[in-house]
This record gives C-alpha cells, structure tokens and sequence, in this order.
C-alpha cells in the first residue's frame, strides 16, 4: 500500500519540477507492469519523459486515453 | 605475497621499468584489463551520496563505475551499463535520482537496488524474465566511510584487511563522518600514468622540486612501503613556522583538532593503495585521488576532498592554506611528470637508477611485475603477442 501511495505520488508530480518528467514516466512504468496502466499510455509518459513542463494527462485526454491514468489517480 | 623492499637497494634493484612499458598501447590495453579492473578503486565516500537516490559515477580504465544509494539507505555498485544496449544509465559524474533509474537511450527503468522495473514498451520483448535483467553488480566495499569498487574479482583481498595496519593510526580521525569540502577534482595529463605513480610516489624529490612542502614538512619525511602493494609516507612539520606565506600563515592558522591526539595535529601522511590510490591526511581534511589511463599517453586523474563535520573558522582557513600548498604541488608534479614520460622516449635515456630513497617506485614497479609478469622483460615481446606472452610468463611464475 505504501508503495502504491509513493507511486501515485510520483506519477502525479507537477509540470515543470526538475527530473519530474522521467519520474512520472518510471511510475507509469511500475503502473503498467501491474496492468493499471496500457502500453500505449506508458508510451506517452516516455515520449514526454524528458520534458519535464509537459502534462501528460492533459496528452492523453487530448489523445482519449486517459481513462486508465484517471482511474488510478483516484 | 611480496614483502616489503628493505633499505638501502641492492645495485640491481635500482633499475625502473624499461621505458617500452611506458609507450606501449598492447601493453596500456592489458594494464587496463588485467590491473585496473582487478584492483580495488576508491569511488568516493558515503557522505557524497547522503540521501536515497544519491549516486556517482566515474570510469575507470574500459569500466564505469555507478554506487547509489537505495531508498533504503543500502548502498549499492553496479557498472554502469545499461542491459539493453549498454548506454550509462546515468550520464553526470554524481547527483540524485528520485525514485528510479530512467536510462536515457531508450527508457528502460531500474528500481534504485539495480532490479530491473521494466523495459519500454515491455510487450516488445515478448515473455522477458524481468529479474535476468537487473544491473550487473560491482564489488563494493566501505571503509571507515570511504566506498572502494572492483570491476573483477583479483588477487588483492578485502580492503579492510589491506589497511588493518592503519586501522588504529587512522581511527581518530573519524574518517566515517567526513563531508565533502568541494567538488570532484578531475584533470588530465598527457603522459603514461605509471609517470604520474612514478613522480607521486617517492618524496625524494619534495627538497629540490616543492618549496612548499618542503617549507612545510621536508626535514621529516620519510616513504615506507608495505606487503601486499601497501605504502604510507609520514611527514611530521618541520621545527621552524615557515618561510612561505602560504606555509606560514597555514601554521599560524591551524588550531588543535578536538579529536585528534598530539601526534596527529603537526603532520600530513598519504596511504598508498597499490596500483593507484591514495588516501591523504591532514589535521583539517582527508583526501583521495587516483590517476587511470585513458591510453598510453593520456591519463585521468580524479579525486575529492573532505572536511570533518565540526570546523572553526580558523581551521577552514588553515584547510583552505593547506589546499593552496597542494595546488601548488601538484603543477609541480605534472610537469615533473612530462620530463620523465618524455624521457622513456628517449633514444638516449638509459632508464632509472633508484636512490634507497626512491624505494617506493621499486616497490611499486615490483608490484606491477608480479602482477603483469610481461613486465619482467627488458625488450617490447611485440605488441601483437603482449598477452600472450603475459600468460606464459604468468604461467611459469
């Protein structure tokens, strides 16, 4: 449970923090290998990786596939 | 085991390596292997990775070298290697990563123990035993706080009992508890690096060569070398306060360390770990530094240095006079360097011949001879039968 929390935590850090972008893509990861998350979600959060302003929530609904990133943010 | 080199040498100890072993690119690809990869390294020291996700990274000889630090607090090393296609998983000199290790090629993610999260886009790899593919571990010792990798499993035991013999000399310094007082030093020099050993490793030249340190401790210092490639040279102050600004003040500065003994508040002292470390001692500050070939004309040299936790004010200046007095040596010590590096490409340059006080580049060549018996050889085998010949001779021994 705590490692859920902590994942949570880091999948939904704030645009624009230093090193963030890598940090929600490495929790998508951990998301994903549990099968809460898509392979093609995850590949959004990869795509978006290294920049660390971007939103990938505000991504994946223009894309509509956020369902699964909301299910798990709540 | 060698034995320590007794005083004075014997007429046919006085010769140095020959000088085909210092421009020889077989023979630096075989050091690199065979020594540097086999032979303890000092990473750095607890305190630069205080915090979980802290990490460094340095490349030595053909390795790179990752320690970090787990969310547990457990300290790890693992090359850093990427097991998909090799990339650095981290790409800066040290830092912290928060909760993962994302590797910059393509986006495999490791947990902070080195285990393997997952790949991108995992489906790609069809059914993959995640576990096969955590981060190839590396030897990693700490003493006394500083953190020591080996690439390979080699002939030196573990580090702590290569310094047993300074355990209790060295325990009132705490070493354990030191911070960092600056950034990494890293340089380069364009010389073979047993120039640098060579020049670093005997003080028979601190009279002629390094006002300052002669100022500062020449009439007492002395080089003793050890078993098992173990050095150490003691420099107790000299009587007088100094002639040298930097030397001067630096006496006038220093203030007794509340926790360390008498003898220890008026001398510097350097432990040598063979083929290439050094540990450096002062009343304000513990360093070490290292120097590796990047060739055979290139060498790397790379170290940090600490402070103790508690420090006055006028013990940080007496540390930033004694910083001074070593900057000073140590441009000294690169030049010294090149005359002799140039020297073994020589056509004229006989070689070296050893004064009994110059007893620690013997031992430190003999060192070098046991381990790469190819050494031994006053004539190049060949650059394309170098290894070869170093297992025949290693065979035959």
């Amino acid at each position: 449970m705590e490692e859920l929390t902590r994942m949570r935590t880091e999948l939904s850090l704030p645009a624009g923090l230093a090193g963030s972008g890598r940090r929600r893509y490495a929790a998508a990861m951990w998301f994903c290998l549990r099968g809460d998350l898509g392979e093609d979600a995850l590949e959004t959060f990869r795509a978006l990786a290294m920049d660390d302003r971007a939103d990938p929530l505000a991504e994946l609904r223009r894309i509509g596939n956020a369902d699964a990133l909301l299910r798990i943010m709540q | 085991m060698r034995e320590a080199l007794d005083t004075p040498l014997r007429d046919d100890q006085r010769t140095g390596l020959p000088a085909w072993t210092y421009h020889s690119p077989a023979l630096t690809e075989l050091e690199k292997k065979e020594l540097f990869a086999t032979h303890w390294q000092i990473a750095g020291h607890v305190s630069d990775i205080p915090e979980p996700g802290g990490f460094l990274a340095f490349d030595f000889a053909d390795e790179r070298a990752l320690v970090l630090r787990d969310s547990r607090g457990e300290v790890w090393a693992f090359h850093n290697l990427c097991r998909h296609r090799g990339a650095r998983v981290v790409a800066e000199p040290a830092g912290r990563c928060k909760g993962a290790l994302v590797c910059p090629f393509h986006g495999w993610v490791y947990n902070l123990d080195g285990s393997l999260r997952g790949p991108a886009r995992p489906s790609s790899f069809g059914k993959m035993d995640r576990s096969r593919f955590g981060l190839i571990e590396m030897e990693l010792e700490i003493w006394h706080g500083f953190l020591f990798v080996r690439a390979r499993p080699g002939p030196q035991p573990p580090v702590a009992e290569l310094f047993a013999r300074f355990d209790a000399e060295l325990a009132p310094f705490r070493m354990e508890t030191l911070v960092p007082a600056q950034g990494y030093y890293h340089g380069e020099v364009p010389v073979n690096w047993k120039s640098v050993r060579d020049v670093d490793n005997e003080g028979y030249h601190v009279a002629m060569a390094h006002p300052a340190l002669q100022d500062l401790y020449g009439e007492g210092y002395r080089d003793e070398v050890m078993a098992q490639g173990m050095n150490r040279a003691v420099a107790p102050y000299n009587d007088h306060t100094g002639r040298r600004w930097s030397v001067r003040h630096y006496r006038t500065l220093a203030e007794p360390a509340a926790h360390l003994p008498d003898w220890a508040q008026a001398r510097w002292a350097y432990y040598g770990l063979f083929p290439n470390n050094v540990i450096g001692v002062t009343p304000e500050s513990v360093q070490f530094y290292q120097d590796f070939p990047i060739d055979t004309r290139n060498t790397r040299l790379r170290g940090r240095t600490y402070r103790f936790p508690s420090e006055t004010r006028r013990q940080r200046a007496a540390r930033y006079l004694a910083c001074r007095i070593d900057r000073e040596t140590y441009q000294e010590d690169i030049r010294l360097s090149m005359w002799s590096d140039e020297a073994m490409r020589s056509s004229a340059f006989p070689g070296f011949h050893l004064s009994d006080h110059e007893i620690g580049v013997r031992a430190h060549h003999d060192g070098l001879r046991e381990a790469l018996p190819v050494l031994q050889l006053e004539e190049n085998p060949g650059e394309s039968r170098m290894v070869e010949t170093n297992e025949r001779l290693a065979c035959q021994s």
